[in-house]
Order: C-alpha cells, then sequence, then structure tokens
C-alpha cells in the first residue's frame, strides 16, 4: 500500500510537470493551429537565459524571473514577426516545418552561449521533502506541479471570456474569416507566440530547478507531445488530464510490471496507452472532433 | 530603368575590385614569413580522426572532452614541435552522441585516409567499431565497455571499461565497507546504452565470485527526470548499496531521488544504504546538479588523477584549461581526453620509431602493429594509470581509483588498483 501510495503520488506530480510543458504547446495550437516543433528547444533556451540572468548577471529570483519571462515573450515576438508572419497564408505544412527550423537553431545559441552545456539552476525552491499520505515526493515537484494547476485555470478563463482569448480560438478556426472581420490575425499571433514563450520560460525554469539545465529538457518537451496527443490538440483540460495519466502510466507499469518484463517498460507503457485511446478516440480524450460536411 | 543603370554599373565595379582585389589576397595567403625556403623540408602531417559528442544528449561530457584532447594535441604541435616533427593533423567531429552521426564520420574517417581515430563514448564506438574492424582501421575510445574490446580486434580502450569500474568498486565494497554477515545486496541503476550494460556485464560474470547478490537490475534513460518509482521497487528489496553507472544529469536525479527516499518519516526507505558510481558519471558536474548536501557520502571510481593533483603533467594542463577554457578548471572530463591526446601523439610517435622506414611508411595496419601494439609502460605525464599492450587484452591502461564526495569535492580514498582483466566470453 506505501509503494502504491509512492508511485501514484510521484506519477501524478511528473505527470503535472508534463502537462505544465504541454500547455505552451496547447496554446500555440489553439491560438494558430500550428505544432510547434522547437517546443523543448525553447524549453531549454529559456532556461539557460534564466541561468544567466540569476546565476551569471547575478539578479535575485525576484527579478531574474519576470527578465526571463519577458526576454521569452520577447523571442516569441521576434520568432512570430520575423520567421512566421510571412508564412500567414501558406499550407500549414510549411510553419510546422519552419518551427523544426527554429528548434535547430535554438540549440544553436544555447551551445553558442552556453558552451558548458550543463549547469543546476540556482535554488529557489526548497527542495525538503513532503510527507504526503506516507508516501514521499519533494517540493521541486509540488511547485511545479502546483504552478501548472495555476496556470491552466488562467490560461483557460482567457481563452474562455478575454477578448483576445476568443479571438484567438476563432483564429485558430478560421484564418480568413476572422480577418474579414476586421481581427488583427497578425496581432493574434504575435501575442500567442508571446504567450508561450513565457509558459516554456516557466516550465523550463521548474524543470531545471528538478534535473539540472541539460539537453534532457528538449526530451521532456518532446515528452510533452505525447501528452498533447493523448489529450487533445487543442485542449488545455486534455493536457492536464492527460499529463498524470501519462505520469501514472509510467509509474504503475515501472512499478509493477518490471519484475515481469524488462527494465525500461515504464518508457514503453505510455505509448501502449496513447495507441489504445487514439483508436477508440482519434482526436484524444478532450480534443474537437472535426466534423467537415460535404 | 535606372535600377537596372545602378546594377550595370554596380556589376563592373564589383568585378573590378575582385581582379584588383585577387592578387592582394592572394599574397596575404601563406605562412606569415614571406615566400616558403625550398630547401627547408616539410615533414608530412600525421592525420587522425576524433570524434566528441559536443553537442546533444551527452554534451555534458562531450564539451570539456573536445576542449581537453584538441588542447593537448596543440600542445603536441606547439610546443613540442609535433611528434618527431610531424604535425598532427586533426580531423574533429562532432557526433551529437547519435548513433546516425557517428557511421556517417567513421566512413568519412576512412575515406580521408587517417592513420587512426578516437571516439570519447562507448555508446558512440559501439556503432562504429564494426565498420572501423572490418576496414582495419585501429583506434580507441576513452571511456569503454567490455563489448568493444573483446573479442580484441583493431579497436581499444584508453582506460578501464564500465565492468573494470563495477569489479573495482564492488571489491573495495567488499574488503572496506560491508560490515554485515553473509552476501550484501546490490542494486544496479544503469542507463539504456553501453555504459550500464557495461557494468552488468562485469556483475553478471563476478558478483557470485565476490559474495554480492544483485537484487535487482533498472535501467533509464539519459534524460530521465524521475526514479523515484525504480527506487521505491529497489527499496522493498532492502538493498545494502546501489551502484550507478550511467552520465552525470541521471545520476543527479538518482542520488536526490533516493535522499528524499531516505527523508520519509513515515515510512524511511534506503536508509544507511551506500551508493557508488561508475566512472562516467562521478565528475563535479553531477555534484553540481545533485547538490553538494546529496552527494556526500558518495563513492565512485575514476580512472585519471584530480585537478591540482603532483604530478607531471598537471602544470602545462592546468596552464591550457586556464589559457583557453577557464570554464572545464575542475572538470576531470578534460583530464581524461587531455590524456587522449597525449596518448595519440605517444602512439604516433611510438610508430615512427618502429616502423620499418619511419613515418614515410606509416599506414593504419603499422600504426597498430608498431604503435599501439609496442606500447611499454607509457605514464601519460602521470595522469592515469601506466599503459601498456598485453596480446588479447586490449584495454591500454588498467588502474582506477575509489573516490568518495566530502564537502562537495572528490576525495581519493585508495591508491591505483589495477583491473583484472575479465573474459567475458563475447565472440
Amino acid at each position: 500500500m506505501a509503494d502504491l501510495m509512492q508511485f501514484v503520488l510521484t506519477g501524478i506530480t511528473v505527470g503535472l510537470v508534463y502537462s505544465l510543458i504541454a500547455l505552451g504547446f496547447t496554446f500555440i495550437w489553439k491560438s494558430s493551429s500550428v505544432a510547434n516543433l522547437a517546443l523543448g528547444q525553447m524549453v531549454l533556451l529559456f532556461s539557460w537565459i534564466a541561468y544567466g540572468t540569476m546565476h551569471q548577471a547575478g539578479m535575485p529570483f525576484w527579478l531574474g524571473l519576470p527578465v526571463t519571462i519577458a526576454a521569452a515573450a520577447t523571442m516569441g515576438w521576434i520568432l512570430e514577426r520575423v520567421v512566421l508572419r510571412p508564412l500567414i497564408g501558406q499550407p500549414i505544412l510549411s510553419l510546422i516545418t519552419v518551427t523544426l527550423g527554429v528548434a535547430f537553431i535554438f540549440e544553436g545559441l544555447v551551445s553558442m552561449f552556453w558552451p558548458i552545456s550543463t549547469a543546476a539552476m540556482p535554488k529557489f525552491i526548497p527542495d525538503e521533502p513532503v510527507q504526503i499520505f506516507g508516501a514521499v515526493v519533494s517540493q521541486e515537484y509540488l511547485w511545479a506541479a502546483g504552478i501548472a494547476l495555476v496556470l491552466f485555470v488562467l490560461v483557460s478563463i482567457f481563452f474562455r471570456y478575454h477578448k483576445m482569448g476568443v479571438a484567438m480560438r476563432a483564429t485558430a478556426d478560421d484564418q480568413m474569416a476572422v480577418w474579414a472581420c476586421g481581427i488583427p490575425v497578425t496581432k493574434i499571433f504575435s501575442v500567442s507566440w508571446m504567450f508561450a514563450g513565457a509558459l516554456a520560460a516557466i516550465g523550463g525554469v521548474l524543470m531545471s530547478s528538478i534535473g539540472g539545465i541539460t539537453h534532457g529538457l528538449v526530451e521532456t518537451g518532446l515528452k510533452s507531445f505525447s501528452v498533447v496527443i493523448l489529450g487533445g490538440l487543442d485542449s488545455f483540460l486534455g493536457a492536464m488530464v492527460a499529463g498524470p495519466i501519462i505520469g501514472l502510466a509510467e509509474n504503475l507499469g515501472g512499478g509493477y510490471l518490471t519484475q515481469y518484463t524488462w527494465p525500461g517498460i515504464k518508457d514503453v507503457i505510455p505509448f501502449i496507452i496513447i495507441i489504445i485511446v487514439l483508436f477508440i478516440k482519434p482526436y484524444g480524450l478532450f480534443g474537437q472532433v472535426r466534423i467537415e460536411r460535404i | 530603368m535606372i535600377s537596372k543603370n545602378w546594377l550595370s554599373k554596380l556589376s563592373v565595379i564589383s568585378l573590378i575590385l575582385i581582379l584588383v582585389g585577387l592578387p592582394v589576397l592572394a599574397a596575404g595567403c601563406g605562412d606569415g614569413n614571406g615566400d616558403p625556403d625550398p630547401t627547408e623540408t616539410v615533414k608530412q602531417p600525421l592525420k587522425v580522426g576524433i570524434m566528441y559528442p559536443q553537442t546533444g544528449a551527452a554534451a555534458s561530457k562531450g564539451q570539456p572532452m573536445a576542449a581537453g584532447v584538441l588542447d593537448a594535441i596543440k600542445y603536441v604541435n606547439e610546443e613540442l614541435d609535433g611528434v618527431l616533427g610531424h604535425e598532427i593533423q586533426v580531423v574533429s567531429r562532432d557526433n551529437a552522441y547519435e548513433s546516425s552521426r557517428a557511421t556517417t564520420i567513421i566512413n568519412e574517417f576512412i575515406s580521408q585516409n587517417v592513420l587512426m581515430f578516437t571516439t570519447q563514448a562507448s555508446a558512440m564506438m559501439t556503432p562504429v567499431m564494426n565498420i572501423a574492424n572490418e576496414a582495419g582501421l585501429p583506434g580507441f575510445t576513452v571511456f569503454s565497455s567490455p563489448n568493444i574490446t573483446q573479442p580484441a580486434q583493431h579497436i581499444y580502450a584508453q582506460m578501464p571499461d564500465y565492468g573494470d569500474g563495477w569489479a573495482i568498486f564492488a571489491k573495495y565494497y567488499m574488503e572496506n565497507v560491508w560490515q554485515g554477515t553473509g552476501k550484501p545486496k546490490m542494486a544496479l541503476m544503469l542507463l539504456n546504452n553501453p555504459t550500464g550494460s557495461g557494468a552488468k556485464d562485469a556483475a553478471d560474470k563476478l558478483a557470485a565470485d565476490l559474495g554480492i547478490e544483485i537484487v535487482d537490475i533498472s535501467t533509464h534513460t539519459g534524460t530521465t527526470s524521475d526514479e523515484t518509482t525504480a527506487l521505491t521497487t529497489i527499496a522493498s528489496k532492502n538493498p545494502d548499496v546501489i551502484f550507478i553507472s550511467s552520465t552525470p544529469a541521471p545520476t543527479s536525479v538518482i542520488i536526490k531521488n533516493i535522499r528524499t527516499l531516505q527523508a520519509n518519516q513515515a515510512n524511511p526507505r534506503l536508509t544507511g544504504i551506500t551508493i557508488g558510481c561508475g566512472h562516467a558519471s562521478f565528475t563535479s558536474e553531477m555534484i553540481a546538479l545533485a547538490g553538494a548536501a546529496n552527494a556526500n557520502g558518495v563513492l565512485g571510481v575514476f580512472p585519471t588523477v584530480s585537478w591540482g593533483d603532483n604530478v607531471a603533467g598537471m602544470a602545462k594542463m592546468t596552464e591550457y584549461v586556464n589559457q583557453y577554457h577557464p570554464a572545464y578548471k575542475d572538470n576531470m572530463d578534460y583530464i581524461t581526453a587531455w590524456a587522449e591526446g597525449l596518448l595519440i601523439a605517444k602512439i604516433l610517435e611510438t610508430a615512427i620509431q618502429n616502423t620499418p622506414g619511419g613515418a614515410a611508411n606509416l599506414t593504419p595496419e603499422n600504426v597498430e602493429k608498431y604503435g599501439i601494439q609496442m606500447l611499454s609502460n607509457y605514464d601519460v605525464s602521470g595522469l592515469h594509470g601506466p599503459v601498456n599492450y598485453t596480446p588479447g587484452d586490449n584495454r591500454l591502461s588498467k588502474a582506477m581509483r575509489v573516490f568518495e564526495v566530502a564537502g562537495g569535492a572528490i576525495i581519493p580514498k585508495t591508491d591505483w588498483i589495477n583491473a583484472v582483466y575479465i573474459d567475458y566470453g563475447f565472440s
């Protein structure tokens, strides 16, 4: 029972960390229908920027984090303005491919400016373990999970009630129609990429507080793709639910099946679950089902 | 029309500038000392291929290692006048810790007719060694696993392999740490590539003889962010010692997870356990990532001296790291790679001295036969154990030391311990 509690607690908290990164992906998809393949590299780059502000420039956390988020938002704006805007109206595949190119550019920037390639994030989250129902979890995970939940609530409210959020949803649905209504699509795109940058920065800072700033952040970003595919590309709720599902699948599967199968089974189980779910619900657990009438 | 005129004028001006500039540019090409002296004999350069994981998942090790090996060769070329007057010409490539890139690079090395090549990671030597062996191109890897050198072909290991690391740690543990009765229980936490499997090979072969019971084997990826589940399962088997054979980042995650589980007041796990590390992860970087408090008391093996040790090569290496790569001061991987550069030079020197006809007849085959296989008691400026070739045993250096993390620093616990040859029976 104690083991089960530990697996569940670890699964949920680690899963919510995946959700945190996945929110940034969903945000872009929901506002522009672009699959941002540079997500992992954004997380990595903005983590290094956080390191640059807080460690190398010696800023305190209360100043370093806002500066990092502002830098990430600016980077998001530049990315949209310089790279993506010329492609408005082009096939969506072109936009997606460009994000792949951006991923390589970001990795290059990291290598150029931070050749040390690995570093520990300055400590600003206490790592004293917390006891919950006989299980234990590091505070770093709890902070990440808690902030993921707060961000989920904020972005959900934003998309549902804020004028800009509604405009973003409309833009993702039909750019031309939105343009015809006088809504500045270019501005919508800029703002959505700025938000996505900010989300990636927050996610990166929290993730690197747990495991350091390493290339592994890119893979964590990739792992978040499996979260959004399971939850539904356009659903914040899906991202928040699918993260813990994948975390639980990894941890319960790893905890109970390894002895009967092979070491490393935990990395396979989530994908088996994704395949099964997609057979039944091709748009993911909470994805919007698109029906085209012909 | 106007713009067309402008374009024409611009083209003409550009053409004139190029024609005028060419002689000037040509004059600038050269050694900076005017025309070369035709009577001076320029000795042929010795071409060597070096690949390292400068980017990608293992960049944290590859970056300092790339710096270390290139700095060492720079030192040989510039301060020692090369190898017996021959400049070492390096063809260096980043394999990004990806097998596909590594195989492309080895084929490039072969097509460029390098005399020998090196890699720095066992995971990168594993996919390329068959190609090199078929081509008869000799090479060595800095970090190695048993599958690379057994059966012995054209590939060598600069230092003891991950199997040796496990064996030395296990023996040290039995003789100096274990105070219980009966067999101690050991759990293995392994990176899912040769870094991990090398340690497992040795444990499979030797654990029973050493009187150790292996109670759990778990694998992890190089990008893991949590291993609590694996550790919870391991804890249920009451191990006395956990041995981690991995790279620094995952090792730091595991150590932090262990400390978290130990802090569970309601249900403490893994209390009093000994943590041991293989040499791929036992670096200052691992301590920085895990936090000095968490890493304190962790044991590990490593095949080189530490920074500041009183050995012949320390001063020059320190001078170079301070001058060119101060970020890697105190990084143990820089030492391994500096030694790699010195060893490349020594192999080439030995080959020139022993090959009939000398440097003019150097071929990959001769570099192996008259260079690598004639190495005898080369001390690598004291930076790691002496290098000897023993027929059938392709590990060049065989010595390691056991260290412990104390106060955030890596402190040696033993003198050099020789890793005995383990016949794994690979075919």
